[in-house]
């Protein structure tokens, strides 16, 4: 079993199954630039550095990297019908504990930069869930997000949202 | 009570008790800011920041302990030796007052040099924004200047400057012989070391002050006259439809033409936080800059009593140097809080805490709770990449969209963006 070391922004050492790296786009591009596949390379010698990933977020990408381990890239894939956003138990489980705070999006984060489709898609659908069916004030006090809007703005949006409702 | 009774009374309580807790508040700023997460407090600013308050609150220090050993409680009975090289006989006042004189002197200098680089960091910050954004090739990142203009090996320099010159220039004054002032109790009074050193002390500081106000003075003129000169150039530019543009640019409000900033223009909204931004800076260096300069005319009266051996006039200044000394020295916490909301956030963060435990009642309410106790939530979220807001998006029905655009302006623009319209054609 080939080991390949990530090293995080706070300089923590991860040893990572190769196998499980396919899921990583990003990754995978260093891997296959810095010839780590080749017999003759000592892959172990050639940790890969992470700069924009700290190390208790890459400890969760690879617990989850762990588990959905030889599953397929969905492409574009949206099996969503109207009436929900489907995410299966075990990630609904995993974001959960995250969920509305900054650790989830830090994941959201490491997943787009790590160009791991599979989690950036099922993040950002936990994350839709937590928009569904809310007004925009309620979205921004869950989120913590402040309102730029003046009130004549906000009724120029209203007017222009006005077919939708 | 007359007000000539009260005043001694307030005087003694603000310098024995007030001020020492002003340095406890004032270092509790400066250890968050060492502490602090965000990337901003990493700036060459606030570096300097903290090399100047350290320098503040040591210098406040110096003086309280003077105050307390040599003023209220009469520690040194022994007056007759005043040299700083021992013999076996004589435990010498001379030496910890010369010390401790030494390194007030010290730190007040190396203020004026620290107050001076955090001036020059708000003024660069200011001036080379403007430069850059008269140049659309160019991308503008307020933010960032700081770090592309003051590099780590050019602020290392700056700091040991800071540190360095005060302590070469008063290096001599713990050696000279003190000179103390008789008091109607037999005590007597530490007055600094003899004539001409002190003098030549006072001169270093002096110097310092006109340091001071030779570099930032012309510094905020310059800023003033760029930012009128850019504004004219931008409304020239601009024409009458992008005016709206230029008066968000400057900061102001044009009424009637806010649609402008309703489409999706990051330029714009950029140009919004500059102009606050600016604004913002403007007014830390102006604040800043004022009262060190109060500060600066005290001493330089003092200096020039001294020379001309004016006796009332050393002791009225004397006797005046609590205010210029508080307003020169915790102007700078106070601006910092006033000015920066992350230092807000990061030194008011317990309160807000202790504010949000008493939120949660219902499922709802206790999200609303969580995401307050996580004061950063809403910079991670304004720091997600377009691309994985655009996919969340994707996952939502029509009208879940149209009330997620109404969240802020960044979720208006990307809700409207074109990938996303199959799902309010199609969807929902």
């Amino acid at each position: 079993m080939v080991l390949i070391t990530l090293v995080s922004s706070d300089e923590q050492n991860f040893p990572v199954e190769r196998e499980l790296l396919k899921q990583s786009g990003t990754i995978e591009t260093l891997i296959v630039n810095m010839n780590l596949d080749d017999e003759d390379t000592d892959a172990a010698a050639m940790p890969i550095p992470l700069p924009n990933v700290k190390g208790d977020v890459l400890e969760k990408v690879i617990q989850w990297m762990e588990h959905h381990k030889g599953d397929p890239v969905k492409e574009g894939d949206n099996e969503d019908n109207n009436a929900e956003i489907v995410v299966p138990q075990w990630d609904d489980d995993f974001f959960k504990p995250a969920m509305y705070g900054s650790k989830h999006l830090e994941l959201t984060v490491a997943a787009s930069y790590l160009d791991i489709k599979n989690l950036l898609t099922l993040s950002c659908k936990a994350i839709s869930n937590t928009f569904k069916g809310k007004t925009g004030p309620q979205i921004r006090e869950e989120w913590g997000v402040p309102n730029e809007f003046t009130p004549e703005e906000e009724e120029a949006i209203r007017k222009e949202n006005e077919w939708s409702e | 009570m007359s007000v000539s009774d009260i005043l001694p009374i307030v005087t003694l309580i603000y310098s024995d008790v007030v001020e020492p807790i002003f340095c406890v508040f004032y270092a509790y700023i400066l250890v968050r800011i060492i502490l602090g997460k965000s990337s901003e407090f990493r700036s060459a600013f606030y570096k300097f920041s903290v090399a100047t308050g350290v320098a503040a609150i040591t210098n406040v220090l110096l003086i309280w302990t003077m105050r307390m050993v040599d003023v209220r409680f009469p520690v040194f009975h022994q007056r007759g030796c005043n040299s700083f090289f021992l013999d076996e006989t004589h435990h010498h006042p001379a030496v910890f007052c010369n010390i401790d004189s030494w390194l007030s002197h010290l730190c007040a200098l190396a203020i004026s040099i620290g107050k001076t680089l955090s001036v020059s960091t708000r003024f660069t910050a200011i001036c080379f924004a403007h430069r850059r954004d008269v140049n659309p090739r160019k991308s503008l990142d307020i933010e960032n200047i700081d770090f592309q203009l003051w590099e780590g090996r050019m602020v290392k320099i700056c700091l040991c400057a800071m540190w360095g010159i005060p302590f070469a220039l008063y290096a001599y004054l713990p050696f000279l012989p003190a000179s103390f002032g008789p008091t109607p109790n037999g005590y007597g009074v530490y007055l600094g070391i003899t004539n001409p050193g002190f003098l030549m002390a006072k001169a270093f500081a002096t110097c310092g002050y006109f340091f001071f106000f030779g570099s930032t003075i012309p510094m905020l003129f310059s800023h003033f006259e760029d930012s009128e000169s850019v504004h004219k150039k931008a409304w020239g530019r601009l024409g009458p439809v992008g005016a709206g543009r230029a008066g968000l640019f400057s900061g102001g409000n044009q009424p009637g033409l806010y649609f402008l900033s309703l489409k999706p223009n990051i330029k714009s909204q950029a140009r919004v936080s500059t102009g606050r931004h600016e604004k913002i800076l403007g007014f830390y260096a102006v604040v800043l800059t004022t009262s060190h300069m109060i500060k600066s005319i005290h001493q330089s009266i003092w200096f020039i009593a001294l020379i001309i051996a004016y006796k009332e006039l050393q002791t009225a200044v004397i006797g005046l140097y609590l205010i210029p000394n508080t307003l020169s020295a915790f102007a700078e916490p106070v601006l910092l809080l006033v000015t920066s909301k992350k230092l807000r956030d990061e030194v008011f963060s317990c309160m807000s805490q202790g504010r949000s435990t008493t939120v949660s009642m219902t499922a709802q309410s206790s999200a609303v709770g969580r995401s307050r106790r996580d004061t950063s939530l809403a910079v991670y979220m304004s720091h997600l990449p377009d691309l994985c807001l655009i996919e969340i998006c994707s996952h939502l029905l029509r009208s879940d969209l149209c009330y997620l655009g109404k969240t802020n302006r960044r979720m208006h623009s990307l809700t409207n963006d074109r990938s996303l319209h199959r799902i309010k054609w199609k969807r929902g």
